[in-house]
């Protein structure tokens, strides 16, 4: 069963009962051939290991860098942010301040007369005209009466009386603190505030000031390219921004979380970093408190600006990344073709070495570093082992023969032992007989026995000699007509179970016009049987390739039979073609040396010839010649 | 011809259709179109449409990628209405207009927005909801002019003996005209002052104005802030000059030109704000969101020659006040 049916079994799985699967499945993965198996590879591992290292250490350093980066730059961002918001409010209390000041400048004698007259009024026209902001300046006496009010939109006047006492902007003002008002939008659209500063005679002068000349401080401020600055007021709403229509819309930006944290104020807790602004970008937001007024200053730019440059850094390490990559894969084709190829080719060799026993095959590689020396070693160790394994085998042949002389030796002794003592008793029985007849009166009868002894012992002897002959059998026998093609038929059922036994296919071509020879039949059988058996036995090393024995008849021209027998073994090499015939030479550990000695010898003495020749496929190929022998009258051919 | 010649043919010629075809289809259907509309007349008004053009450039429109169609009613309100239609089916993106010219196209338009220059307040004549919050269609920059006209007869009332009278020209066709007389009527009253209102609504009407004045013994000349009379301003100065009769305008071309006085916001000024918020309309702002702008500046300018010429001695206290003295 082969393993593709072992695997198609396993696939019915219902057919297996138990847990024979799992001996089942073992059974399979033994029978799998070689060249069906997963065979672990190096170029994989390489490219896996190479690739991942690579990837692993840009990524690492490319991901801190851009952490790094990042957090580095909003820090920055942040503190760059924050020191604009505290420098414009700076600006902007300053700013105040200005107006402040020059509001105190009227507490002075000239301008708090409490009956202002034409030259009082030019003083404060002046003044309206030096402070743009204001756009009204009044005065009101120690009493809470208007007494003199300047403004650009509508008539000035002198002494107007009005009672302005229950308002906070007198009552509220000491010498020492100016009154402040909250932001309030004239109109609902332009923001405005009240300030008001008390003379020492205890009179009040009050400005009313436009908050829109903010818009010069706040638009002056560059926060990037499209960062912005702008005032939110003590209860949100926004007093000031580069787009003063927003201002004019009296916007609440109470709900903004930066706004809201900036004005709970909670002492210590995180300034709020990240948020959305006004039109619901994403900012990094930083504010500054405007130190007397209760007012925060915001300084806002949109985070894809902030981070504008990361997002080239991070595009900028992709591309080192890929660059990265890309060099990873070269190093890979290098070392691929450094190492990875040449230990392939190694192993290439190494297993048709294995295979084939060739020891002739070198590893072609040639570089000075490790894998070089490698394949130069291992070409080395082939030469050696090629060298060692011929005188191996030549040293085993010798002592096989030497093995065997001796045996002969032994034989021979044997021999001469058993001939000696029967010759032994010839010679005595001889000299007996001698002196028998030497007597003055010959005793015959005692001649007679010794005569009868001596023949007894010859027999004896001739027998022992027949006896060695007969395992020669070199007699030539005058034999009958054998068929030569149903003879092997013959001889190929006898070896049948044998040769199925080796695995061996038999392919005969056999010649129909073949002529009976004149032969030993039992003899002849021998011999072809000795063949067979060999060609089975030459076989039997082979692996990987068909083992097939081809018997072939051929009728020769010169009225001879030609038999044939090829093997797809090793073959035999050049110089042993003749010494194979050689008696007590043999290839074979177990072998007597004696098995084609005696087939030439049969052979010839059927006066034919036996000889070897190297079959084109590499096999030996064995070939025999008999003559063929002339019927006598009577004679029929054999079968 | 080969095949490869008539492709090279081809290739050779397109840059030079596709050169041809473009600016014209640019113009019909890609370039946008806004309109221009003031009762006034193209000839004195160089000034504020340069403005105008200004602002626009700001938010990145100019010549190349903006076609303005410019309708002047030349004084003749009653043209208004058929202008604006006229824009309005030219389906203009949006309508750039002075006080009463906007009233005429918020009449004939709910959509298309309208950016208007009101020297007369814009809640009371109806353009917008409020100041802060506009509401429809329209926005544009209010000019406080009627407030302003009270600190004009202020500044010529000090220049006057107690008792002298004082000439208030007004133009019958505004309809803010009464309000602006109302307004400097209780003002002089105020200042205890004898004022007298004389209207004139066209170029005849001017003269006889003169005439009355002249009659009437008046010592000096309100000229309230109105784009008629901004119009007609050569004019006035020249009767002003004739008549030897001091007088104050709102705006500083006129004096400039050879007025006396003038006080009030720059109105290129304002009409560069046209221009921006115009172009912040082409970019898809809604008029409803933007607030109407107000000016902060308000400037006193003194032309020296005229008084000379008029052979007035003005205070020093007024000199220092003025933002720009002519000499």
């Amino acid at each position: 069963m082969n393993w593709r049916a072992k695997a198609a079994e396993l696939m019915n799985w219902r057919a297996i009962a138990g847990d024979n699967w799992r001996a089942k499945l073992s059974e399979l993965a033994a029978a799998i051939p070689s060249q069906f198996r997963y065979h672990g590879r190096l170029r994989p591992k390489f490219v896996l290991v190479f690739t991942t290292v690579v990837c692993v250490a840009l990524i690492s350093t490319a991901a801190f860098e851009v952490l790094f980066s990042f957090q580095d730059r909003k820090a920055a961002l942040i503190r760059i942010q924050h020191e604009q918001a505290e420098a414009a409010a700076g600006e902007i209390a300053e700013f105040m301040k200005t107006i402040e000041d020059q509001l105190a400048w009227t507490t002075h004698a000239p301008w708090t007369t409490a009956t202002p007259d034409q030259q009082g009024l030019d003083l404060w026209r002046m003044m309206l005209r030096q402070v743009p902001a204001i756009t009204d300046l009044s005065l009101i006496d120690a009493s809470g009466r208007e007494v003199l009010r300047v403004s650009r939109l509508s008539l000035d006047e002198i002494g107007s009386r009005i009672d302005y006492s229950k308002d906070p902007k007198f009552f509220e003002v000491s010498p020492s603190r100016p009154y402040r008002s909250a932001v309030y939008f004239r109109g609902g659209s332009e923001p405005y505030m009240t300030i008001s500063v008390r003379a020492r005679n205890a009179s009040v002068s009050v400005a009313e000031v436009n908050l829109k000349f903010i818009w010069d401080v706040v638009s002056r401020i560059k926060v990037g390219e499209h960062g912005q600055a702008y005032v939110v007021d003590g209860r949100g709403r926004l007093i000031a921004h580069p787009d003063i229509s927003l201002v004019l819309r009296n916007i609440d930006l109470s709900g903004l979380p930066q706004v809201e944290a900036a004005r709970s104020d909670t002492e210590g807790a995180p300034e709020t970093q990240l948020a959305r602004d006004i039109y619901g970008r994403k900012v990094l937001t930083a504010n500054a408190v405007i130190a007397p007024l209760d007012w925060t200053m915001f300084v806002e730019l949109p985070l894809d600006e902030a981070y504008a440059p990361l997002y080239t850094l991070i595009l900028r390490v992709s591309i080192l990344i890929l660059l990265g990559l890309l060099l990873a894969f070269i190093a890979d084709l290098f070392l691929v073709r450094w190492i990875v190829q040449p230990l392939e080719q190694l192993e290439k060799v190494v297993s048709t070495v294995r295979r084939t026993k060739d020891y002739s095959l070198r590893v072609d590689h040639k570089s000075n570093d490790e894998i070089g020396r490698l394949a130069a070693g291992f070409n080395d160790m082939l030469s050696e082992l090629s060298v060692v394994r011929e005188r191996e085998s030549a040293d085993q042949l010798e002592l096989a023969r030497v093995s065997r002389l001796t045996t002969m030796g032994a034989m021979t002794a044997s021999i001469a032992h058993e001939i000696n003592q029967p010759l032994a008793a010839i010679a005595a029985n001889a000299n007996a007989g001698l002196r028998w007849l030497a007597r003055p009166s010959p005793d015959i009868e005692e001649v007679h026995a010794a005569l009868k002894r001596i023949n007894t012992d010859a027999h004896r002897a001739g027998e022992i000699i027949q006896s060695v002959r007969s395992i020669f059998k070199k007699a030539p026998q005058q034999g009958a007509l054998v068929d030569v093609n149903t003879m092997i038929q013959e001889v190929l059922t006898l070896v049948h179970g044998d040769l199925i036994g080796h695995q061996v296919a038999v392919k005969t071509d056999l010649d129909r016009d073949l002529l009976s020879v004149r032969a030993d039949r039992v003899q002849l059988q021998q011999v072809i049987l000795n063949l067979i058996t060999n060609a089975v036995e030459a076989m039997s090393t082979v692996e990987g390739r068909p083992r097939l024995l081809v018997v072939t008849t051929r009728r020769q021209e010169d009225d001879g039979v030609l038999i044939r027998v090829q093997d797809s073994g090793p073959g035999i090499e050049p110089g042993g073609r003749e010494r194979i015939f050689d008696a007590f030479f043999s290839t074979k550990s177990s072998g007597m040396g004696m098995g084609l000695f005696i087939c030439r010898s049969i052979v010839e003495g059927h006066g034919g010839h036996l000889w070897a020749t190297a079959a084109e496929t590499g096999g030996a190929v064995f070939n025999l010649v008999l003559p063929v022998g002339q019927p006598a009258a009577d004679e029929v051919v054999a079968s | 011809m080969t095949r490869r010649a008539i492709i090279v043919a081809l290739i050779g010629v397109a840059p030079f259709s596709v050169g041809l075809a473009w600016p014209a289809a640019a113009s019909a259907q890609g370039m946008p179109v806004i309109g221009f509309l003031h009762s006034g007349a193209a000839q004195v008004n160089a000034g504020i449409v340069d403005a105008f053009r200004q602002g626009l450039k700001e938010t990145g429109y100019t010549d190349k990628n903006l076609r303005i169609e410019f309708r002047w009613a030349e004084d003749h309100n009653e043209r208004l209405p058929a202008l604006a239609a006229d824009l309005i089916h030219r389906r203009v993106a949006a309508i750039a207009a002075n006080s009463i010219s906007a009233v005429a196209a918020r009449a004939a338009t709910s959509t298309i927005p309208i950016v208007f220059q009101s020297g007369i307040d814009p809640v009371v004549s109806g353009l917008v909801a409020s100041l802060g919050h506009p509401g429809g269609n329209t926005t544009g920059v209010s000019f406080f002019a009627s407030t302003l006209e009270v600190k004009k007869l202020e500044v010529v009332h000090e220049l006057l003996p107690r008792d002298a009278l004082i000439a208030l020209l007004v133009n019958p066709n505004n309809p803010q005209g009464g309000v602006q007389a109302d307004d400097l009527q209780a003002a002089a009253a105020m200042l205890k002052r004898p004022v007298t209102v004389i209207k004139a609504g066209s170029e005849a009407e001017i003269d006889t104005a003169f005439a009355a004045i002249r009659q009437m013994n008046a010592k000096a000349l309100v000229v309230v802030g109105d784009p008629f009379f901004n119009n007609r301003r050569k004019q006035l100065i020249a009767l002003a000059a004739r008549d030897a009769i001091p007088a104050i305008y709102s705006n500083r071309e006129n004096v400039d030109e050879g007025g006396l006085i003038s006080y009030g916001a720059s109105l290129p000024e304002a009409y560069r704000e046209v221009g921006l918020y115009a172009g912040r309309i082409l970019k898809g702002a809604k008029p409803a969101d933007l607030p109407v702008l107000q000016p902060t500046k308000f400037e006193m300018v003194i032309n020296l020659k005229t008084a000379d010429a008029l052979g007035l001695t003005l205070p020093p206290a007024l000199l220092d006040r003025a933002d720009k003295v002519i000499e």
